[in-house]
């Protein structure tokens, strides 16, 4: 009986002092056989983290190279140093300050949201205060052969504000870091100068001069490959490892899927009106655009129709530029057609996306020629659309403001779209060089704020 | 007597670094009574006090004095989340510590083999608050969950052996949910809705209770499933001012959730004149929990929501012994083993749940012949328990739910004081 008790009273003693923390083990990330000592990140404002339409602060601090050397960090990594600016609104390269989502109050007094500059002017950006060498070398702008020629610096005040020389290059300057591990994501802009400009620019060529090559044009294929073997070429040479990013396609990017192309509503009486007014100035019946009660395709400009003009068709896209008060209050895309400056036609859409497909390839190939990890950031953006990314319990889409990915400007990354590109690339250099580079938690990121 | 001391040890270290718990099943609270707890919470084919009036209405019959009875438990509880791998993240619950209640009291009526008594109690509940600003802060942040039920029961002997009671239970539940919400404000405030609400409902609670021999008894009970409707609860948003359109002030919202029936079944045996044990098993019928759905009042075509539960019946097994050390001080052990009602896939962060396994144990002391205290303390053990997305993408719930590892812990002394007259 005495050992009874005994038993029960120690039994008892245990359970009231024993304290046991629940014990799930934080990882430590481990570099496998990657070599991130000195991350250098090379590239156009996707990787300078220019948001909102301009480089500004918040952005450049959750720009995705630098959540990115954050990961790499905890595996072993060394610091990220970033040519920042000062605290503020930003600029771009006009001088304007970065876009804010504002409530703005109809004629007809129902409010709005819609993005406008946060303050009347940037902040002056441009005037020097950083030294390099820069791990983070993303300059707004840049297309693929920017990044090779000698003084851009001149030509570029993005580059010209952490340029080491009048001369230099951004390729010798990334050079300047000794990059270790590199990420190049470049040649959006080599087809986005075009796309934006609504295709009034040159289109795809296989062969071209670089000199030749207007803000509007797409880049020629002999141009853009030669820059990116120079670059990757130069990178592995040097004993570098790293990662070609790749570029996303326009149809996932709001700036281009935002206005819908048919988004002319009007009644019977409307269409009958509209059709009355082509007649009267002349148009042929067979040319005048079939307006019927209820959605229509917007009035564009086409050089190609014999009246200069006629009604949009499905897949062809009103960029995100268009005026808003001229669609709704001057009658454009109905009684005038909209400028060829804010829309793509099919087949400029075609030269679009030709240009997309070959860059692609070419990227992908001198990753692999290089011994480099590919991410194709353009798959993922493809997902985003639909069905859409699920991260932390939310979902993300393309969908502008409320989509999570994508910036006021509609082309650029929020942070957590930032978060998400980071997190892709890490999980590529992961499966390529045994490292186990930790994701962030993507809903630690702000999308865009609402006032 | 040291080697034995030993074995426990090293078999409660061996559970420890396994770690882990939570306190039963989905949000059932097994904490009706001391004595009970200290023995497994076993009892209902003994009923040593008057606890039996939640536990088998049926053995109050047996109960030959009035008496009252006050306890209560405090809940220590802690759940680490770790996120799949390479993710070097974990997240832990600061989780406030709660006291599940009981309050018993029984009268002998003049009528003959008849007897009353009231209980009320806490059997659901829940209490849990992950760290700010955690990775499924869009899923859920805190919640709790309190149901207290008021029971009125008539227990009446057939015979010298048997003895059935009845109770009705009234219910009172509130419920309170915050999350963050996935929009970002310019303000820096962070937007979140927090959901309140309070509703009553009915329910029963049936019981037999018999000897077989001087030795074996065994009970009988079942509770019904009580059903908590929410109507008209608040939700309040704290969103940017230009979205309050989507997040209207003054919102209200429905919900529903099920409290489910129990079905129990004890032995009592009475080893020796000193040495009690008894063996318990409980359905608990979670099956009930199909889903969680909020409906709201405004702007319902976006805000409205249905969670996937999809919960399975689970039974309980207990067994727990008591031991007279002296005239005054009884000893108690126990423990039992409590399989999770939920399956991967729909596990969430309001319940993580996984298959426990509770050691208990606990003492009684009389200060007079009338009166009496109980104390008991319960450890409350589990592994780790995985939900891969493929899980949920199975279960449908992919985006709805956690992906990671969940494990917890609980640590839960109580005391009761008892007074017979």
């Amino acid at each position: 009986m005495k050992r009874l008790s005994q038993l029960f009273l120690s039994a008892l003693a245990i359970l009231v002092l024993v304290q046991c923390e629940p014990t799930l083990n934080e990882r430590t990330p481990d570099a496998g056989q990657a070599d991130f000592s000195s991350y250098v990140a090379i590239g156009n404002s996707l990787t300078a983290g220019y948001a909102d339409n301009a480089l500004h602060r918040d952005g450049q601090q959750s720009s995705f190279p630098n959540i990115l050397a954050g990961q790499m960090k905890q595996a072993g990594g060394g610091d990220f140093f970033q040519p920042l600016v000062n605290p503020g609104v930003g600029s771009n390269a006009d001088g304007q300050a970065r876009l804010a989502l504002q409530v703005s109050i109809g004629p007809d007094g129902t409010p709005s949201l819609a993005p406008g500059p946060a303050a009347e002017t940037g902040q002056d950006i441009f005037s020097r205060q950083v030294e390099g060498p820069f791990n983070n070398m993303g300059i707004p702008g840049a297309r693929s052969f920017h990044l090779v020629v000698e003084g851009y610096g001149n030509l570029n005040p993005f580059f010209g504000r952490m340029m080491s020389d009048p001369m230099a290059t951004v390729l010798g300057d990334a050079m300047m870091a000794q990059p270790t591990f590199f990420t190049l994501w470049i040649g959006n802009n080599d087809v986005l100068g075009y796309a934006t400009s609504g295709g009034t620019g040159e289109g795809f060529a296989e062969m071209g001069d670089p000199a030749a090559v207007a803000g509007n044009d797409i880049t020629p294929m002999n141009v853009f490959s030669g820059s990116i073997d120079a670059i990757a070429g130069t990178l592995a040479a040097s004993g570098a490892q790293g990662a070609v990013i790749n570029i996303p396609d326009v149809t996932s990017i709001p700036f281009f899927t935002t206005v819908p192309w048919n988004g002319l509503l009007l009644t019977a009486e409307q269409a009958q009106q509209l059709r009355a007014g082509y007649a009267a100035q002349g148009v042929p019946a067979p040319l005048i655009p079939d307006f019927q009660a209820g959605q229509n395709g917007f009035i564009l400009a086409d050089p190609e129709s014999p009246i200069g003009l006629r009604m949009a068709q499905q897949g062809e896209l009103v960029l995100l530029s268009v005026p808003q008060d001229s669609l709704r209050n001057a009658g454009w895309g109905s009684i005038t057609p909209i400028p060829d400056q804010y829309t793509l036609r099919a087949s400029q859409i075609g030269e679009v996306q030709q240009a997309t497909d070959a860059f692609n390839a070419k990227l992908q190939e001198a990753a692999n020629a290089y011994d480099l990890v590919f991410v194709d950031v353009n798959t993922v953006m493809e997902s985003a659309v639909n069905p859409g990314l699920v991260f932390d319990g939310t979902l993300l889409n393309t969908v502008f403001v409320q989509g999570g990915i994508f910036s006021l400007d509609g082309v650029h990354l929020t942070p957590r779209g930032s978060a998400v590109v980071a997190n892709v690339i890490s999980e590529n250099i992961n499966a390529k060089y045994g490292s186990t580079l930790s994701p962030v938690n993507v809903s630690a990121y702000p999308g865009v704020h609402f006032p | 007597m040291k080697k034995t001391l030993t074995v426990i040890a090293a078999s409660l270290l061996v559970l420890c670094l396994n770690a882990t718990t939570v306190l039963a099943g989905g949000y059932q609270l097994n904490l009706l009574g001391q004595r009970q707890i200290a023995m497994g919470h076993t009892g209902v084919g003994m009923p040593l006090d008057i606890a039996t009036i939640s536990m088998n209405p049926g053995g109050l019959a047996t109960i030959d004095h009035n008496a009252i009875l006050l306890g209560s438990s405090a809940t220590f509880i802690s759940t680490h989340y770790r996120a799949p791998a390479p993710s070097s993240y974990v997240a832990k619950t600061d989780s406030p510590m709660r006291t599940p209640f009981s309050i018993y009291a029984s009268y002998v009526t003049p009528v003959e083999n008849l007897r009353a008594g009231i209980g009320i109690y806490t059997p659901y509940g829940n209490a849990l608050r992950w760290e700010e600003g955690w990775k499924y802060r869009f899923l859920m942040q805190e919640i709790s969950l309190t149901a207290i039920f008021v029971q009125p029961t008539l227990s009446y002997r057939i015979g010298d052996r048997i003895g059935i009671g009845a109770g009705f239970i009234f219910a009172y539940g509130a419920v309170n949910v915050q999350r963050d919400l996935p929009v970002d404000a310019q303000d820096g405030v962070t937007p979140m809705v927090e959901l309140d609400g309070t509703t009553t409902a009915f329910g029963y609670n049936v019981g037999i209770h018999g000897k077989i021999t001087d030795q074996i008894s065994f009970g009988a009970a079942y509770r019904s499933q009580i059903d908590m409707e929410m109507s008209g609860g608040d939700a309040d948003f704290t969103v940017p001012v230009s979205l309050s359109g989507t997040f209207p002030a003054g919102n209200r919202f429905d919900a529903a959730l099920p409290l489910p029936a129990v079905l129990s079944f004890g032995l009592g045996f009475r080893a020796t004149e000193n040495l009690r044990l008894n063996a318990d098993a409980n359905l608990t019928f979670w099956s009930a929990y199909e889903n969680l759905s909020f409906e709201f009042e405004q702007n319902p075509e976006t805000l409205n929501s249905v969670g996937l539960r999809n919960f399975n019946d689970r039974w309980i097994f207990r067994i727990g012994g008591e031991f007279d050390a002296t005239d005054r001080l009884q000893l108690r052990l126990g423990g039992y083993y409590d399989p999770s009602p939920v399956d991967e896939g729909y596990i969430t962060p309001e319940t993580p749940d996984v298959d426990r396994i509770g050691i208990s144990g606990g003492f009684g002391y009389a200060f007079t012949p009338q009166t009496e205290i109980n104390a008991s303390v319960l450890l409350v053990l589990s592994s780790p328990r995985e939900q891969t997305a493929q899980d949920a993408m199975e279960a449908g719930t992919f985006g709805t739910v956690p992906v990671g590892e969940f494990v917890t812990r609980a640590w839960i002394p109580g005391i009761s004081i008892s007074h017979r007259f």
